[in-house]
């Protein structure tokens, strides 16, 4: 049986398209005709091949004739399954070389037929990972296989799949060790759930979003999200499309239908706000203060918890540089096409020209590690 | 003596006196607000037009006019006594920082992050100068009272004094290694005060560009400093007579000191967060202070 391509939308039968497709171009350059890729869809110009001369190889035409062959033969199989881009490369890296040649003719085919990636079987791997004493549920983007992932010890997002279901697991709660000095309170933020309701619940006290792989990996080790019933998130700085779509889902299925708070902690400079306020908004500044939606993958609300400039010592920051400056000012005047709370747009307003008049900015680092779990501790009402 | 307002609604980062007990305030609020002094601190007329927060305002020599530059590159020439807008100079963006008067000209300076200083008719709108410390960002200027030297302060510390005249770098004054933030001339132009994130207030011969002080006191950043025109003048040590200069800084604290003696005599702990501006008023008997925590102070000296 053939399967059903992911994508709704698209109205074509991607194997037969490539199928056909394949065909063609084998038939002219048989002809003595360069083959190209006009005609099997409307959704890119066309790319016309060299002519194939008998002594010459074509190495460009032999890639996206390979890659054909892989996504078709992976899709026409009894149980297709979802594969990663570099399992892609790794099918073939002689012909390829490097995984840029492989992604590169992953897109040209895609755009091609005229349908979204996914529906090729193709998907980047997340670069999102998880760590906490949580359960997901996912089912598989193509098929009807479920699994169950456990956060307890950290875990790569699963590519290709959607979470359907977070719960809490008491078994990887450990108790909080006691009453720790407050850090400085700041802006008021929704407090996490109470430990007992997320323990009779079975949901996560809170979903914490961090910017940065080191902090995430320092606050993993120390089981904070243990300790804390939470569980953390982190993309890697700006994230990628398919962890934004696991957040998305988790935010559906974790925030929205068990309230469980979202929040983000990212770097106190231009960069990390602007993180943040994609997290938030669904919506990215580009060079020109052109504010653009990326995507049907917007998290919902998520609240920007740290790190605040002004709660850093002046000794751990540094100088903004011209870039950051550049950036500072273009955000700033971008905010009200953000689609933010007045009293929001507010505190973003005021943290960035903050920034710009001290000339300063600020690494989630420059807190070491316990003062940011008192840090954050304190803001989300964790004790 | 003590008189404060919460006037805008934001941080306050810059203040000048004008004429007659004038005072103008910026802030992050984006508005430029004039008051009055005499007997009582009362607002007169708010200035909107600056799309983002004000970085500094000054004032011109006839205290008629008020400049302000503003995180959105632009530096407007505002009447105070018409209440009217009369320019706004557009600057490259992020090369426009705090603003300065020439007491000699119709000139008005910015530092630049590139590291210059541009120096515009105020008539005009021209740029008429670039002065080239082929340094960083600078931070500060002042001019001195006689309107020959433009002293700059970039944010590693350097400090250039340029002839307004010729243009010329006359002297490169070092010692501090992190952001001079303010500067201030002494009253006969030979001396200059420099403040900065090293916690430090400098004082400099400027002929000679030899490091004269060092005072130590504030347990951060010093964000202002300013010479008091009142006093004594140099050729007159022995007289009797003190002068003064005052600093703000980010330990929220305005310190007061002799600087001959190179001591603080006074520390201030009014304000409820960082202190950006510090001004004395033409005869040295009002210092103004304004900071983060929105508020706007004035004290008299005796």
């Amino acid at each position: 049986m053939l399967p059903v391509p992911t994508n709704h939308d698209a109205p074509i039968d991607v194997l037969t398209a490539i199928e056909a497709l394949v065909e063609r171009m084998i038939r002219d350059a048989a002809r003595g005709i360069p083959p190209s890729t006009a005609g099997a869809g409307h959704a890119s110009p066309a790319l016309t091949f060299r002519p194939l001369d008998q002594h010459e190889h074509n190495k460009s035409l032999a890639v996206f004739l390979r890659v054909a062959d892989l996504v078709h033969a992976n899709l026409a199989a009894p149980t297709p399954r979802v594969m990663t881009k570099r399992d892609v490369y790794y099918q073939d890296p002689a012909l390829f070389g490097t995984q840029r040649v492989s992604d590169a003719a992953i897109e040209l085919l895609a755009s091609t037929l005229g349908v979204p990636r996914d529906a090729l079987g193709v998907v980047a791997a997340p670069r999102g990972q998880a760590h906490g004493p949580c359960l997901a549920r996912f089912t598989a983007s193509m098929g009807s296989e479920t699994s169950v992932v456990s956060f307890a010890n950290g875990s790569h997002v699963p590519p290709g799949r959607r979470v359907t279901r977070l719960e809490l697991d008491p078994a990887h709660v450990v108790a909080a060790t006691g009453m720790r000095p407050a850090f400085a309170p700041g802006p008021a933020a929704p407090r996490a759930i109470p430990v007992a309701i997320a323990l009779a619940l079975r949901v996560p006290r809170f979903i914490l979003i961090v910017e940065k792989d080191a902090s995430f990996t320092a606050l993993a080790h120390r089981g904070f999200a243990a300790r804390h019933a939470g569980l953390l998130i982190t993309a890697s700085g700006f994230p990628d499309l398919a962890t934004r779509q696991f957040l998305a889902d988790l935010a559906r299925v974790g925030a929205h239908s068990q309230h469980v708070p979202v929040y983000v902690v990212a770097d106190a400079d231009p960069h990390g706000l602007h993180i943040a306020l994609t997290y938030m908004t669904g919506r990215r500044v580009d060079g020109s203060r052109c504010v653009v939606e990326v995507g049907d993958v917007n998290v919902g609300k998520v609240v920007h918890v740290a790190v605040h400039l002004r709660d850093v010592e002046l000794e751990r920051t540094v100088r903004m540089t011209r870039a950051d400056r550049v950036r500072a000012v273009t955000l700033v005047r971008a905010l009200h096409g953000m689609g933010l709370g007045e009293m929001q747009a507010r505190q973003f307003r005021t943290s960035l020209q903050a920034m710009l008049h001290m000339n300063a900015k600020a690494e989630i680092q420059a807190l070491d590690v316990d003062q940011l779990e008192r840090y954050l501790e304190t803001r989300l009402g964790l004790v | 003596m003590q008189l404060s307002h919460s006037p805008h609604e934001d941080g306050i980062w810059g203040v000048a006196w004008g004429r007659g007990g004038r005072l103008v305030t910026g802030s992050v609020d984006n508005a430029v607000k004039i008051w009055n002094t005499d007997g009582g601190l009362e607002p007169v007329h708010t200035f909107h037009g600056h799309e983002l927060g004000v970085i500094s305002v000054a004032t011109d020599l006839t205290g008629r006019y008020a400049v302000s530059s503003s995180l959105d590159s632009r530096i407007k020439i505002w009447n105070m006594d018409d209440k009217t807008h009369v320019k706004t100079i557009e600057g490259e963006p992020v090369e426009v920082w705090t603003v300065a008067c020439d007491p000699h000209g119709p000139h008005v300076a910015t530092g630049t992050h590139a590291g210059n200083v541009h120096v515009y008719n105020s008539e005009s709108g021209e740029r008429v100068q670039v002065l080239e410390t082929k340094g960083k960002f600078i931070m500060s200027l002042a001019y001195s009272q006689q309107g020959n030297y433009l002293a700059s302060g970039a944010e590693n510390g350097a400090i250039h004094v340029f002839d307004t005249t010729t243009g010329r770098l006359v002297s490169t004054l070092s010692g501090h290694a992190m952001s001079v933030r303010s500067l201030s001339f002494s009253p006969d132009g030979r001396f200059l005060v420099s403040a900065s994130d090293d916690k430090r207030v400098h004082m400099y011969d400027v002929h000679h560009g030899s490091q004269i002080a060092a005072l130590a006191g504030h347990a951060s950043w010093v964000l202002s400093v300013a010479w008091s025109p009142a006093g004594g003048s140099t050729s007159n040590v022995g007289a009797g007579a003190v002068d003064h200069i005052a600093s703000g800084s980010s330990d929220k604290r305005v310190k007061v000191w002799d600087i001959r003696a190179k001591q603080c005599l006074h520390t201030l702990d009014h304000h409820q967060d960082q202190v950006w501006g510090v001004a004395y008023n033409e005869a040295g008997t009002r210092l103004a202070t304004v900071a983060d925590d929105k508020s706007l102070r004035v004290f008299s000296c005796q």
